[in-house]
């Protein structure tokens, strides 16, 4: 990736950090700087004032006592009787002729010339003069001043020779004069005078002059003054500072150059000739900046100026500050690289994520990023690179995920295009089904209206079944006494004959006491009357035949059960005479004939009955099926009627058990139909017990206003899943065809007739039917009851 | 051993006397014993003592045909799956020949009499059972 500087720059964080590095920076540095400048400016401003305290000093002393050195020279010289006898011969000389013979003078100063000459060499002096009293050059070794001539008049008046002349000569002690020009002298100079006393006399002064050079050497020695560094003297002169030595920097000052003392040029040099001491950096006579110190040399009586370039004086503090101002951009330049590197450090790898984030916003997640930094941004990118991972991944399973969704919708798609098709051909379909279906409701609308009709057939058809299975079971009942009737009667037929004419003979052949006994047997045969069941039958045969067989009669089974079937069942010990004759058989069988005639006619007596019984119910029935209003009847009488009727079907297995209340009061009933109710109710509960069980009726007030009717039967009930069912029409148990299935339907329907009341509660072994009939009917035509209660007990019974 | 036996069961006294009298008038009547019965329990009882006794039954006949179908159990049915070898003669009053007809497949009767019946009939339709299962000669 191209790096533009300029960017870089301009990003934000490199921008932060150079600022705070640089501002960091800054203030360290320039706390630094500032103090380790201040203190280095201080230390070397001190250095240099004392270095240069330290040599105006040394240099004051050094002129001091150089002076001193010459003062006392000149004083031990002034009383040096070689000076002071030459002195006195010269000034005795001089006053005596020289004045006047000047040439003589000389000739007579020649001899002394050799010795003063060598005093001022030995004391090297720069000249030696020697001057009367009355004010005469009386020596002069360097002949500048002219032999003779006055010091205080003439060209020397007011000089610095003749004032320091006339102290030396006034206060009589050596005396030093300011430097100053002696006329015909190029060269400023310093004189000492000292008075040459010849006892208190003062014969003549002693001047010697100064030697400049050595106030130079002093002066002019530049140890500890660096290359600029130098010593100014200079002494009042006038209204101005005179330079008494060459400046280092300017040559030919000496005894040149002027200062003015109003410090317009050089502060110092006049302060200094003032007598003030200082130091500081001022601008010196050159107008260059310098630092001076300065004091007033009393024994030069001029002043000192010790100077140097403060450039060179504090060249080490603007070296410091170069040094400084370089360390400072080195520093910066450091710092800048640091910032930016740091920066770029911190910024290139983000760069580069942010590249890489860019490339992955992009969508590219195949490129992961590789960083050398093991910092947080090394551990940032790792996780970066984990979450392009995880990413990937995601887009992976995403990308799974899509095609299987793809596949998927294009699966579904095509489903629902086929479910589409589908549906639009079943809606195809629908439409035809529709416009069949509504043929259809047209069609069930009209089956409808049909069941309806129908449903009022069935009701009758029920009616009519019912009625089929009446006539059925009254066939039988009538069949079975008239069968009984008609054997009776030919089994009569068949023996009448022979018990009016044969049984008679039969009696007249046997011995008189057979034939009492089998009159008797004859007799009490016909007195009883026949048993109504086979088990009493059974009873007597096992009593007689315990009798025969304790009378050891032989064939007791077949005798004992003969005398029972004849009706002789009591007393047959007494017949047992006839047993064991030969031909008991025979005798037995005659009995048999004739006793049979009297069983036949009790036979169809018993019968007859049975079968007017049953027609009699019968009537009843068909005269009831007549009634098409309510007619004020027994309900217990109904209910007879129809077990009356259904005997058959009922005697073999079902115990019937009636519990009426015989104090019911005669009720409005439609006595066919409540007979249809008995009869499907009385039924189903024979049925329910197929045929084998306890059938209850029972009969009972229900308070003031209603007669309840119960048919129990111990039957297996009703399963509760079609308890509500029962009473729908066309719900049946019974197989295909054999059932309506309208049966309680029609039962419901009588009672709600009758405005009545049908509960039904069932459990396994007792499922009971409750009918409750109101006790009257208002607003219906009710018609008197024909039969009392009483009247068909009677009937039936008889 | 005594005679071969005819068992009679109705619930009708009468018949079941007058009845008696007939067969015992019959040609084979003396060669013949009868029992009868009344009810369902005294049939099924006299019938299991005869058979423990030895009995030989030639012949039952019975009313016991009941027009309920759930009376699978009738009389007849069970002696028929309990002694399939005794032949069985229906003899009945009720009107209805489906019910007829399920009695001779289930009960695998031998014939069937209306009540009421004709006595030569009867007899000879008697005789002949009982000639076929050498009962008579």
């Amino acid at each position: 990736m191209a790096l533009n500087p300029l960017r870089f720059i301009n990003a934000r964080i490199v921008r932060q950090l150079l600022f705070w590095f640089l501002a960091i920076e800054f203030l360290a540095e320039a706390t630094l700087i500032y103090v380790s400048y201040r203190n280095a400016e201080h230390s070397i401003r001190k250095e240099v004032t004392n270095n240069l305290n330290a040599i105006a000093t040394r240099q004051a002393n050094q002129l001091g006592t150089y002076l001193d050195g010459q003062q006392r020279a000149v004083t031990t010289l002034s009383r040096a009787p070689e000076i002071v006898n030459a002195a006195a011969e010269l000034s005795e000389f001089f006053e005596q002729s020289g004045k006047t013979h000047l040439a003589a003078y000389a000739a007579r100063l020649s001899s002394q010339q050799a010795n003063l000459d060598y005093y001022k060499n030995a004391y090297q002096f720069e000249n030696l003069l020697l001057i009367a009293s009355t004010g005469e050059v009386l020596f002069d070794s360097k002949g500048t001043t002219e032999i003779g001539s006055h010091i205080e008049l003439g060209r020397y008046k007011g000089t610095e020779l003749a004032s320091v002349y006339s102290r030396a000569k006034t206060l009589l002690q050596t005396e030093l004069s300011d430097f100053s020009y002696l006329p015909g002298d190029n060269v400023a100079s310093a004189y000492l005078a000292a008075p040459i006393r010849k006892g208190v006399k003062v014969s003549a002064i002693l001047v010697v002059r100064i030697s400049n050079a050595e106030i130079n050497k002093v002066v002019n020695d530049y140890v500890g003054l660096g290359r600029t560094g130098e010593t100014i003297i200079a002494s009042k002169f006038g209204k101005d500072a005179l330079f008494i030595n060459d400046a280092r920097n300017e040559p030919n000052t000496a005894f040149k150059k002027k200062i003015p003392l109003d410090g317009s040029q050089d502060s110092t040099l006049a302060h200094a000739v003032q007598g003030k001491s200082g130091s500081g950096t001022v601008v010196d006579y050159r107008g260059q900046e310098v630092f001076a110190v300065w004091s007033y040399v009393p024994a030069l009586r001029a002043g000192l100026v010790v100077k140097i370039d403060t450039e060179e004086a504090f060249e080490s503090i603007s070296a410091l500050r170069k040094l400084l101002i370089t360390i400072v951009g080195i520093t910066l330049f450091v710092v800048i690289f640091a910032a930016l590197s740091v920066a770029r450090s911190i910024t290139k790898p983000i760069r580069k994520l942010r590249g890489f984030a860019e490339v992955v916003a992009s969508g590219d997640l195949s490129q992961r990023i590789s960083l050398k930094e093991q910092n947080e941004i090394g551990v940032l990118a790792n996780t970066f690179n984990t979450m392009v991972d995880n990413l990937n991944e995601s887009n992976r399973k995403l990308d799974e995920y899509a095609k299987g969704l793809e596949a998927m919708v294009t699966q579904r798609t095509e489903e629902l295009q086929a479910t589409l098709e589908e549906v639009q051909n079943q809606n195809a379909l629908i439409e035809q089904q529709k416009v069949k279906a509504e043929q259809l409701a047209q069609e069930v609308q009209q089956a409808l209206d049909q069941l309806q009709s129908t449903q009022d057939q069935l009701v009758q058809s029920e009616k009519m079944a019912a009625l089929g299975q009446l006539i059925a079971g009254v066939a039988h009942e009538l069949n079975t006494p008239l069968s009984a009737i008609k054997t009776s009667a030919r089994n009569m037929n068949r023996s009448v004959a022979y018990a009016l004419v044969e049984f008679p003979q039969y009696l007249l052949n046997l011995k008189p006491e057979q034939r009492e006994l089998l009159m008797a047997m004859v007799q009490q045969a016909t007195e009883f009357t026949l048993n109504q069941t086979t088990k009493e039958d059974q009873e007597y045969r096992k009593q007689i035949k315990a009798v025969l067989d304790d009378n050891d009669v032989e064939n007791s089974r077949e005798i004992s059960k003969k005398l029972v079937e004849m009706g002789v069942v009591t007393g047959v010990e007494r017949y047992l005479p006839v047993f064991d004759e030969a031909n008991a058989e025979d005798l037995l069988e005659a009995v048999y004939q004739v006793a049979q005639l009297k069983r036949s006619i009790d036979s169809i007596s018993i019968a007859s009955d049975k079968s007017a019984n049953v027609v009699r119910a019968l009537k009843q029935y068909s005269h009831v099926q007549a009634q098409d209003k309510f007619v004020m009847t027994d309900v217990n009488e109904t209910l007879d009627i129809i077990l009356t009727v259904y005997n058959n079907q009922i005697k073999y297995g079902v115990n019937v058990v009636r519990e009426y209340d015989n104090s019911l009061p005669a009720i409005p009933l439609f006595p066919d139909e409540i007979g249809q109710v008995w009869t499907n109710l009385i039924n189903n509960g024979i049925q329910a017990m197929k045929g084998k069980g306890d059938l209850m009726l029972r009969t009972s007030a229900v308070g003031q206003d209603y007669v309840a009717v119960e048919i129990i039967d111990s039957g297996s009930g009703i399963p509760p899943e079609i308890m509500d069912k029962i009473f729908e029409p066309f719900f049946t148990t019974k197989p295909q065809g054999e059932g309506t299935g309208l049966g309680l339907d029609i039962v419901r329907k009588i009672v709600e007739k009758h405005r009545g009341k049908l509960s039904v509660t069932s459990q396994p072994g007792q499922t009971a039917f409750r009918v409750e009939l109101p006790l009257v009917q208002p607003d219906a035509e009710v018609e008197e009851g024909t039969p009392s209660p009483e009247q068909i007990k009677d009937g039936i019974a008889g | 051993m005594g005679k071969p036996i005819i068992f009679l069961v109705d619930d009708d006294k009468q018949l079941l006397d007058s009845l008696t009298t007939q067969l015992r008038a019959a040609a084979f009547g003396k060669q013949i014993s009868i029992e009868t019965a009344q009810t369902l329990d005294e049939a099924w009882d006299a019938l299991t003592i005869m058979v423990h006794e030895g009995d030989r039954i030639g012949l039952i006949v019975s009313d016991w045909l009941f027009p309920h179908e759930q009376r699978s159990n009738d009389f007849l049915v069970r002696v028929h799956k309990k002694y399939p070898g005794i032949p069985l003669v229906l003899l009945s009053g009720y009107a209805d020949e489906a019910s007829v007809q399920q009695a001779f497949e289930q009960a695998g009767l031998r014939a069937y009499f209306r009540k009421p019946w004709e006595e030569e009939e009867l007899m000879s339709g008697v005789e002949k059972i009982l000639i076929s299962e050498n009962i008579l000669q």
